[in-house]
């Protein structure tokens, strides 16, 4: 089974290339600005689309669909009734699915479940991430703080951790505002060793 | 607008409301209806959202991820009928604006339809047929010659398939129509992935300004003062939210008559001109607005007053002949076969008594009937200043008296048994011979 990506971004992209080959799907990525996507729909008859909603490019493929009656349609509902899965996928990930009329809607529905549970995962991974970039930036902080600690007076690790904790008791400011300080190299000096 | 008392509106049951448009410049009464404050004025918190495709903004109204958009004329009856789309159950109470789209032809096709008929300049039926002798002239070995429009089904579709048929050149058979997105159009041409396209402004405008290309016809010419977008939500939305429904009409409403305003056309142009809407020189936008048409490079704007009409000549009424003639077109290109009621798929999309509620409520005049000839009216049959009905002739001279489209599909040879089930539903339409 093919399976086009139009307009996806690459980090969507390469989670669902990893996820849907092991489950026989042959997934193909086209940007839509840099295509005749008229041509490259013919050429690789794909069996599914999934769109960016806001691709500029949606009408192009609707009107492929609109004159190929076997090429994948517009899928707004499933078992002709309205689907949750549908609307989520166009209100929480901006993604519209095109697909044959020859696959069954348990298919389509499978895939939709795996779709989505990939792609909020990931979205989840990356509002997580974004959360606890300042918390581990903070940490590498704190780290090369110690080591410089470590090579500059020549102390143990966990004795240039206490000095560290020492200074900022002292300074009345974070372990991590102090290790920031001394990397910058401001408050060297000011040490209290 | 005239003065008068206004009753108060009952509240609206929602207020916080997302709409759609398309960064074209008859986005203009949404826009201004926001920046002038007249959805505030009526309680209602709106937040626009700029979309992409046609496509998008059909599935976000649809789907309720958008309250309701600016949409092609065309495209509530067509996705009702789930004709090149999906089903979508869109009502419309409110025309937005009438004309405003082009053809263009790039500069090189141009210039052999005028060596072949000087008259291709200014005349778009000489255009389309100096066109059919140039494609009867091209090998069969040559492609076919390939024009853009916005969307499968769409008005321009519509536009550009009348204006080839009226020069005897078969859409389907004589060049390849596909669909291009309308900022991508002019680049389309300059890239030489196409050699005409028929869209909305400032498009047309852009590719004359870059000398890439000439305009041939205008909307105006082909159908004068035909509907161009609509306002639509959909049927289940607009049942559950009433009272929101008429404030977004009657704001919608207001910023109309605002913008039929001559004198407000250029600072309209300024507004959404702006990054957050159409995002080009207002120059550019401002042409068209301030009704020139510049049709090529090398000529002067012409003055054409109609070019874009978002209130006078009841401009955003709701006609349901504009729908029996969508249908017409849509039986014509054999884009619908199943026979139809003309008469309650009309009336199921267009809701002209939800436009008289709202136009009522603002004082403003609007039509007691529900249908009208089309092709009847020349414009020197109008007395000067007519703001209730203007010209609506087609470029070919075509009349469709009220009741008379299957009289015109039989004009336009359509298959003898389809015309046949189509009376039997239709019993209120006139027979070919009367």
């Amino acid at each position: 089974m093919k399976l086009l990506l139009i307009d996806l971004d690459t980090a969507a992209v390469e989670r669902l290339n990893a996820v849907l080959s092991g489950a026989g799907i042959h997934c193909r990525s086209l940007s839509g600005e840099h295509c005749d996507l008229y041509r490259e729909l013919q050429h690789w008859p794909a069996d599914i689309i999934l769109s960016c909603i806001d691709s500029p490019h949606r009408d192009t493929l609707e009107h492929f669909a609109h004159s190929h009656a076997n090429s994948p349609q517009t899928i707004i509902e499933l078992g002709g009734r309205s689907s949750e899965s549908i609307a989520r996928l166009a209100s929480e990930l901006q993604l519209s699915l095109y697909a044959i009329n020859s696959l069954r809607d348990s298919l389509l529905q499978a895939l939709l479940d795996t779709i989505i549970c990939q792609l909020r995962s990931l979205d989840q991974l990356k509002t997580e991430m974004a959360a606890a970039r300042f918390t581990l930036e903070q940490r590498n902080h704190t780290q090369q703080a110690v080591s410089y600690i470590v090579d500059k007076f020549a102390l143990r690790p966990q004795q240039a951790e206490e000095l560290l904790r020492k200074n900022a008791h002292l300074q009345r400011r974070s372990i991590e505002e102090v290790a920031e300080g001394l990397l910058a190299g401001g408050e060297l000096a000011a040490m209290a060793t | 607008m005239p003065k008068h008392r206004r009753p108060p509106a009952s509240a609206p049951e929602k207020t916080a409301l997302r709409l759609g448009f398309m960064p074209l410049s008859d986005c203009a009464p949404l826009i201004i209806a926001y920046e002038k404050g007249f959805f505030t004025a009526e309680g209602l918190d709106v937040e626009l959202c700029r979309e992409t495709s046609w496509a998008a903004i059909r599935d976000k109204v649809g789907l309720g991820i958008l309250d309701g958009a600016q949409m092609l004329a065309s495209m509530p009856l067509t996705s009702r009928l789930g004709i090149g789309g999906p089903r979508f159950n869109f009502i419309s109470a409110m025309v937005l604006d009438l004309n405003g789209n082009a053809i263009t032809l790039s500069h090189e096709l141009y210039q052999h339809l005028a060596a072949v008929d000087p008259h291709s300049a200014n005349c778009p039926a000489a255009a389309a047929a100096a066109l059919r002798s140039l494609i009867r002239l091209r090998k069969p070995s040559q492609p076919r010659l390939r024009f853009g429009t916005v969307y499968p089904c769409s008005p321009q579709s519509f536009e550009l398939r009348y204006w080839l048929a009226c020069g005897g050149i078969d859409p389907d058979r004589d060049v390849e129509i596909v669909v291009v997105p309308p900022p991508k159009m002019v680049s389309a041409m300059s890239d030489g992935n196409i050699d005409g396209f028929c869209v909305g402004e400032p498009w047309n405008t852009l590719a004359v300004q870059q000398r890439l290309g000439d305009v041939v016809a205008s909307k105006y010419q082909l159908w004068n003062n035909s509907p161009e977008k609509v306002f639509a939500v959909t049927e289940d939305w607009a049942a559950r939210n009433p009272n929101s429904h008429q404030a977004l009409l009657r704001a919608l409403l207001r910023a109309c008559v605002w913008l039929d305003h001559a004198a407000h056309r250029q600072q309209c142009a300024r507004i959404i001109s702006q990054a957050a809407y159409i995002a080009l020189p207002e120059d550019t936008v401002a042409l068209s607005l301030r009704g020139y048409s510049q049709k090529h490079h090398a000529e002067r704007p012409q003055y054409q007053p109609d070019f874009h009409v978002f209130h006078r000549y009841s401009a955003n009424f709701p006609w349901l002949s504009h729908s029996d003639w969508y249908i017409a077109q849509l039986y014509r290109w054999q884009l619908l076969s199943e026979p139809l009621n003309l008469e309650d798929t009309a009336s199921a999309i267009f809701k002209p008594d939800l436009y008289r509620q709202a136009a009522a409520a603002l004082g403003i005049d609007c039509p007691k009937i529900d249908r009208k000839s089309e092709g009847n009216l020349h414009e020197k049959m109008l007395m000067p200043n007519s703001t209730q009905l203007g010209p609506n002739r087609f470029i070919d001279g075509t009349i469709i008296p009220v009741g008379g489209t299957l009289q015109y599909l039989e004009q336009l040879k359509l298959a003898a048994n389809a015309l046949d089930t189509l009376r039997q539903i239709n019993p209120e339409q006139r027979l070919g011979n009367q």
